[in-house]
Parts: structure tokens; C-alpha cells; sequence
């Protein structure tokens, strides 16, 4: 009986723990606004889902990207799917606040952009939160680094994330789901990405705080 | 008029005098962006003032420069500037600086000649070149049918290919260059994005960069071909408040220094009032000093042979206080004013960040690093078209030192968006100046087309030169115009705003920043006030006889709308009037 339980009883752990490394997060993110690309500025937008597969491992290191898939749409040109990574609230180079980084492609066209949340007053945290600046390019070219979007003005494409309205974050929120995620786990995962995402933001905007 | 009237009009003329520089529309890693280039200045001083010459030429825009550089070898020449001599680090950088430098009873060397109309107001520049110093420096031709109305000399020219060996030659000079997209300009890739919509809604338009002449890539704080110091463009977007870090190709860098080379004297601050000539068949220039900057002191100086190059209203002005001295000229004097079709205008907060809004000698806004030259490049609606149909829309963008005055008063005459992005542009630019806001998501349009040149100059009673157009509102190319920059604005969800100048709070009137004739070249008297050289007719002579030693060599003589900005033009003009100069 004592091998059975000893059994059981190992058998649950190693369950947990592999649970407990695979546990993750999805989510869905819809952007609009405008695209430079091929000597024009296009209307744009990208619908994203956004995969965190090992929340554990990017609560620890924010610099773990995540991974993205999805569709691009723009002006005069036909829907193409999107793979890509997401960085999610890494700090910025120089502890410059800190940095949403989407790097993503299609079969002919790279995309690599910037969201900087920065230590602001008043409801830009928003504003950083939310619009994406970034370049669109051939695939292969050489993508700007974060240094030349965040500092050389080099971005030539704004996406947004309609926050003002009410479906557009209805459907965001409702968008989160666990993935590998026992039930009885589900909120302390959806609890980890709340806390690593404002423990992030804490950091920047209320640094006295923290 | 009462000084209260006075205060008003004068600061409704300057609001209005910058908004339209505005129209007139980088942060690159060599060593010369953004640093001042030192200059030697060209002037001498006043005492080494002649009492006679053999020829004077009255001012140093884009006429008297290319004269006084070609008449200068040989003979003894001196250029008579009204305003003062500029060096880069003199030109305003503030909305303060800028408002003081209005030209008027207490700012006589203004850099900005800002004269209102009932109906247009004309804005020019003044100082040692003209309005080379205050312009967008843009260099293209006219169309050669634009000339079938002219004298016939002029269009054997044409025919025969003479005009493009002129223009070639000034061109050359000015060192025109054309901005690529390694500038990385937003607001020419916007004009070219509105552009190719509209050719794509089967509009009649193309987009194509304009040569400009700005020191884009050749001279990083080098000599150029004349031995003037320049400096690269640091793409601050002021041109037309004047360059403050010596990367225009104005005149005082190219065609004045060959005239002083060539023994040229220079002389600036000197107004001239009246021609008066002489028995023996010269010319008694009448003018006015200021020693102490404000108290005029009225001088002369006798002349072989005078050029007038003083501009669409400065010519016409001397020329009809020259009449009003008894001097005989053509009933034609100040006829033939044209605005050169131009209207000015706003494609206000779009949802492109187009990085619009100058920031000068300052360190440009986060987020902005390029605005890039005033003026760039142009959506060209000729093809195709009867010639008083077409026109042009250029890019321009709004000088530093009009950028807060812009972003406050812009929301007030756009009024409110549906859009909530655009909404919380326009209170971002209310809060504070960013990057980011709405007058940064703008575009401003200078359009160019043909009026009817129905303007006439006259004098008002203090015997300055205004120009009368009842329904210059209601001629063609405005609303022509207007339609066309509004389509542009909403491509990228904006909306047309009118320049301010234009509102009926404001008075309703139209401004040009190209005034053309008043002193019409024809092939008789009775129809013009020069011949096709520039040789002023002497309406006592029988027949089209002019005087041979009275020119008028500058905007002044064009007997219409150009259709273009009009400097290669008058600039290869003048290289023709020189090329014939015999007296």
C-alpha cells in the first residue's frame, strides 16, 4: 500500500511540475493605423495572437519572448498570414523605461516596432501602452535596432490598439486564455501575468513605490 | 487709420506674413549638419558711397543679383539693397524675433515685406537677397506655352531653345539639388502617398520631387564654387524664416559674391524713392538713408544706367512715384498684378505623423529628428490640361518660430474631429508642443496655378505701393485649388483647414508669396511698361521707344501668371537682359 501511495505521490509531483513548466498564456491583439511601406503610406492593421508558453519563465525574465501569429492586412495588398515574437515589457536599453518589442513577418514583408511605456504624467501610460511604432520592410532587409526606433526617430509606421473602444478591449480581454494550465491553476497563471505585467509598469511609472 | 487700427492690422500682417513663410513653403551624423557656417559679409559701408555710377541696380533678389554679377566686369556698379545684410545666425529663431522683423516705420530692415490688401496680401523678403533669404528656393521652369502671351522676342527664345540656355546657366549657379528618400522625410513620403491616391481615383496628377536650391549633400562646412562657406542642411524646416545654419543657396552666396568679385560695390539700408532724368539723358537716383536706423536722410546718386530689380511692387512702386514726378511712362504701370495662382492651405491633423512642424537651431521634438527643406517636392496637375487650368500642390512646413501660435490657433479653425485620435492630437498640441500632435500630423500646401493677372499696383496716400483685386476670391484657381488640397487632406482622414489670412475673422483676404507684374513686358506701350529686355518705354518717344539705359529686370515685368514658382524664371530673365546689355 505505502508503494502505491509513494507511487501516486510521485507520479502527482512530476505531474505538477511538468504542468508547472508548460503552463502559459494566450491572448489576442488588434492594431490599425498606418503603414509605410514600398514608398507609401497605407492603411494598416495586424490581428495578433500572442503565446506566452512558459509564463514561469518569462515572470522571471521578461527578456523570454513570446510568440505570435496572426494576419496582416494593408492597403492594396492581399491578407497575409504573420509569425513572429513578441518581448514583452523587457526594461529599455539604459533602464529607458520599458519596451514592448514586435518583430514579425509575412512571406514578403518583415515588421519591427516598438511600444515605449515611459515615466509620463497624466494618462500616457495609455498612449505608450498602446501604439506601436515600427517599420515595415522586405523580408531580409536589415530591421532597425531598438536603439535607432527608440532614439533616431527611424520608425515610419503607427499602429494602435483601439483602448477607447469598448468592444475593440472587450475582445481583448476576453481574448486571455491558459494553455497547459490545470484548472485549478488557471487564476494563479492569469494572476502571474497581471503582477509581472503592473510589477513591470510599477517599476517605471512609480518607481518610489516599488 | 488710427493707431489702434494700425496695432491690429500690423499684427493680423505678421501673423498672416508667417503663416504664409510657413507655406513657402535629420539628424544627420556628418560633421557640418546643424552648425552655423561663418560668412565674410558682401556689404560696404556707407560713406564709400559714390556720388555717380555707371550702373546701379536697385536690389538684390533673383533680377538685380544675376545683373549686377554679369554688368559688374568693366564698369562701375553699385547694388542699392533697402534692407540689411544677413548672416546665418542673424535670422530669427522665435515667434518675437520674427515679429520684429516686419518691415515698417520702426523696422525699416525688416527681413519680411508684409504689405496687406483689401483682397491679397503680398509677402516678399528684404535684406542682401532679396527673397532668396525668406523663400523655399525652388528651382523649375515654366511651362514654355505660359510664354505664347509674351513679347515676341521672348517666344522666338523659347522656340529656339535661347530661354533653356538661360536657364541652365542660372540653374547652374544656384546649384540646385533634389531631396531623395535617403532624407527620410515624412512629410515628402505623405505628399507623395496623397498624391498617388489621387492619380489612383483617376485624377490627372504625379508626384515629382522638386530641385531646390538648398546645400542638401555637396558643401559640409566648405567653400562653394563662389568661395562661400556653407553648411549641409540640417533639415530644421525653417527656410523661410531665414537659414540659420548657412545651407541655403540664397543669392548672397552665389550671384552676389561673383558681383562683388567682379568689383561690385554693395551697399545695404538704402531705399531708392524716385528716378529723375537727367538733360544729358542719365538718371538721378533719388534715395533714402537711415543712419540711425529709423530718421530717413534723402540723398542721390547719378547713374548711367539704372536696372531695377525691386521687385513686383518695389519696381512698380519706384517707377510710379518716378511717374508721379513727371517722369513719362506707359498707362500700363502697375497692371498686370498676378499672385501667381497661389493659394495657401493645410491638410490638418492626419493620421500620418508627417513631422511638418521646424525646429531651427533647436534640438529637434522626440519622435521628430527630420523635418527636411520648407518646400520638397510637388503633386503636378498639368498634363494634360488647358494652361489656365493647371497647378501645382507643393509640401511646406511650419517655421519654429511660428510652431506654438500654430498648434494653439489650429484647433480653433479646424474645430473638433469625430475621430478620438485625432481629438487627442489636437489636446496634446493644446497641452504642450510634442511630436505628436496634430499639427505635427499635418501637411501645408502652397498651391501654385493662373490667375487672370487683373491686380493693379497703385499708390495709397503715404505713396507705397498696394495692390487693388476686388474678386480675386472668386477667380478659378481657388476653388481649384481648394478641392484638390482637401482631397489630399482626406486621404489620410484630415481635414483642409484654410490658411488663417483667408478666414472672414481675419479679414478673408488671399496672401501671395509670388507677386508678379505691375511693370508687363509688351511688345507696344500701350500695352506694356518694358520691351523684352527689360528697357522701360519712354511714353513721350513715338512709338514702342524705350529708354535704353532704364531697366526693369525682375518679377515686376512677368505679364501674367508663371505657374511655377517663378525664380528660374526671372533669373534666366535676367541672365538674358544682361546678355543684351548695351548702354
Amino acid at each position: 500500500m505505502k508503494r502505491v501511495l509513494a507511487c501516486l505521490l510521485a507520479a502527482l509531483f512530476v505531474g505538477l511540475a511538468s504542468a508547472a513548466q508548460a503552463r502559459g498564456l494566450a491572448f489576442s491583439e488588434s492594431m490599425g493605423g498606418v503603414a509605410f511601406e514600398d514608398g507609401e503610406y497605407r492603411n494598416a492593421s495586424v490581428s495578433l495572437r500572442v503565446t506566452i508558453a512558459d509564463i514561469d519563465a518569462w515572470s522571471r525574465n521578461l527578456n523570454v519572448p513570446a510568440t505570435i501569429t496572426g494576419t496582416l492586412a494593408m492597403d492594396r495588398l492581399p491578407v497575409q498570414p504573420i509569425t513572429g515574437t513578441l518581448v514583452i515589457l523587457a526594461p529599455g536599453p539604459g533602464d529607458d523605461g520599458r519596451l514592448l518589442t514586435y518583430r514579425f513577418s509575412s512571406a514578403s514583408l518583415q515588421f519591427t516596432g516598438i511600444k515605449h511605456v515611459e515615466d509620463e504624467a497624466g494618462t500616457e501610460v495609455f498612449d505608450d501602452m498602446t501604439t506601436l511604432h515600427g517599420v515595415f520592410q522586405p523580408k531580409g532587409a536589415t530591421p532597425p535596432t531598438v536603439d535607432d526606433l527608440l532614439y533616431d526617430a527611424a520608425w515610419t509606421s503607427e499602429l494602435h490598439f483601439a483602448w477607447w473602444d469598448a468592444a475593440v478591449v472587450w475582445n481583448f480581454v476576453a481574448s486571455f486564455t491558459t494553455i497547459a494550465t490545470p484548472w485549478y491553476q488557471v487564476l494563479e497563471v492569469e494572476a502571474i501575468f497581471v503582477q509581472t505585467m503592473f510589477g513591470a509598469l510599477a517599476q517605471t511609472l512609480f518607481p518610489w513605490l516599488v | 487709420m488710427n493707431p489702434s487700427d494700425a496695432g491690429r492690422r500690423c499684427f493680423v500682417a505678421a501673423l498672416g506674413a508667417l503663416s504664409a513663410a510657413g507655406a513657402l513653403p535629420a539628424g544627420a551624423k556628418s560633421r557640418g549638419r546643424g552648425r552655423a557656417a561663418t560668412r565674410v559679409p558682401l556689404s560696404s559701408p556707407l560713406s564709400q558711397l559714390q556720388p555717380s555710377y555707371d550702373v546701379i541696380v536697385v536690389g538684390s533678389g533673383y533680377g538685380g543679383a544675376v545683373m549686377a554679377a554679369r554688368l559688374a566686369p568693366g564698369r562701375r556698379l553699385a547694388v542699392l539693397e533697402r534692407g540689411r545684410e544677413w548672416l546665418p545666425a542673424d535670422f530669427p529663431g522665435t515667434l518675437v524675433d520674427a515679429l520684429g522683423q516686419f518691415r515698417g516705420p520702426l523696422a525699416p530692415f525688416g527681413l519680411f515685406d508684409y504689405r496687406m490688401g483689401d483682397a491679397i496680401d503680398v509677402l516678399a523678403g528684404s535684406g542682401l537677397g532679396g527673397t532668396s533669404l525668406v523663400n523655399a528656393n525652388v528651382v523649375v521652369p515654366a511651362d514654355r506655352d505660359v510664354f505664347d502671351t509674351w513679347p515676341a522676342a521672348i517666344r522666338q527664345d523659347v522656340a529656339s531653345g535661347a530661354l533653356d540656355a538661360w536657364e541652365a546657366r542660372a540653374r547652374q549657379m544656384l546649384a540646385a539639388d533634389v531631396v531623395g528618400d535617403a532624407e527620410a522625410l515624412r512629410k515628402h513620403w505623405l505628399h507623395r502617398s496623397t498624391t498617388l491616391a489621387r492619380a489612383r481615383q483617376g485624377v490627372a496628377a504625379s508626384f515629382t520631387p522638386l530641385p531646390i536650391a538648398v546645400n542638401l549633400h555637396r558643401y559640409d562646412q566648405q567653400p562653394n564654387a563662389q568661395g562661400v562657406v556653407q553648411a549641409l542642411c540640417s533639415h530644421c524646416g525653417d527656410c523661410v524664416t531665414g537659414c540659420r545654419v548657412g545651407a541655403k543657396n540664397t543669392l548672397d552666396v552665389n550671384y552676389l559674391p561673383l558681383a562683388r568679385a567682379a568689383g561690385a560695390e554693395l551697399y545695404t539700408r538704402i531705399e531708392v524713392d524716385w528716378l529723375e532724368r537727367l538733360a544729358d539723358g542719365r538718371w538721378r537716383v533719388h534715395i533714402i538713408t537711415r543712419p540711425d536706423g529709423v530718421t530717413a536722410v534723402r540723398g542721390e546718386v547719378i547713374a548711367g544706367s539704372v536696372v531695377l530689380g525691386a521687385g513686383s511692387l518695389g519696381s512698380t512702386q519706384i517707377l510710379l512715384r518716378s511717374r508721379a514726378n513727371g517722369l513719362a511712362l506707359s498707362p500700363a504701370l502697375g497692371t498686370r498684378f498676378s499672385a501667381n495662382g497661389d493659394l495657401l492651405g493645410f491638410g490638418y491633423n492626419t493620421s500620418v505623423q508627417a513631422n511638418g512642424a521646424g525646429f531651427g537651431t533647436n534640438p529637434p521634438l522626440p519622435g521628430e529628428k527630420r523635418v527636411g527643406p520648407t518646400i520638397t517636392a510637388m503633386a503636378d496637375y498639368r498634363a494634360n490640361r488647358p494652361l489656365a487650368q493647371r497647378f501645382l500642390i507643393e509640401d511646406g512646413a511650419v517655421p519654429h518660430a511660428l510652431v506654438d501660435a500654430a498648434r494653439l490657433a489650429m484647433p480653433l479653425a479646424s474645430g473638433p474631429f469625430a475621430d478620438f485620435l485625432a481629438n487627442e492630437r489636437l489636446t496634446k498640441d493644446l497641452l504642450a508642443m510634442r511630436s505628436d500632435g496634430a499639427l505635427n500630423h499635418s501637411m501645408v500646401y502652397l498651391g501654385i496655378g493662373h490667375d487672370s493677372a487683373g491686380g493693379r499696383v497703385q499708390l495709397d496716400v503715404s505713396g507705397n505701393a498696394q495692390v487693388v483685386w476686388p474678386g480675386v476670391a472668386q477667380e478659378p484657381f481657388v476653388a481649384r485649388l481648394r478641392a484638390e488640397m482637401d482631397a489630399h487632406a482626406r486621404a489620410f482622414a484630415g481635414r483642409y483647414v484654410d490658411y488663417p489670412r483667408s478666414s472672414p475673422i481675419f479679414g478673408g483676404a488671399l496672401t501671395t508669396v509670388h507677386p508678379l507684374g505691375g511693370c508687363p513686358m509688351a511688345d507696344r506701350v500701350e500695352d506694356g511698361v518694358v520691351n523684352a529686355d527689360g528697357q522701360v518705354y519712354d511714353a513721350r518717344a513715338n512709338g514702342s521707344t524705350p529708354f535704353a539705359n532704364l531697366r526693369v529686370v525682375d518679377g515686376a515685368i512677368a505679364p501674367g501668371s508663371i505657374g511655377v514658382n517663378p525664380l528660374l524664371t526671372i533669373a534666366a530673365l535676367a541672365e538674358r537682359a544682361a546678355a543684351r546689355f548695351h548702354a
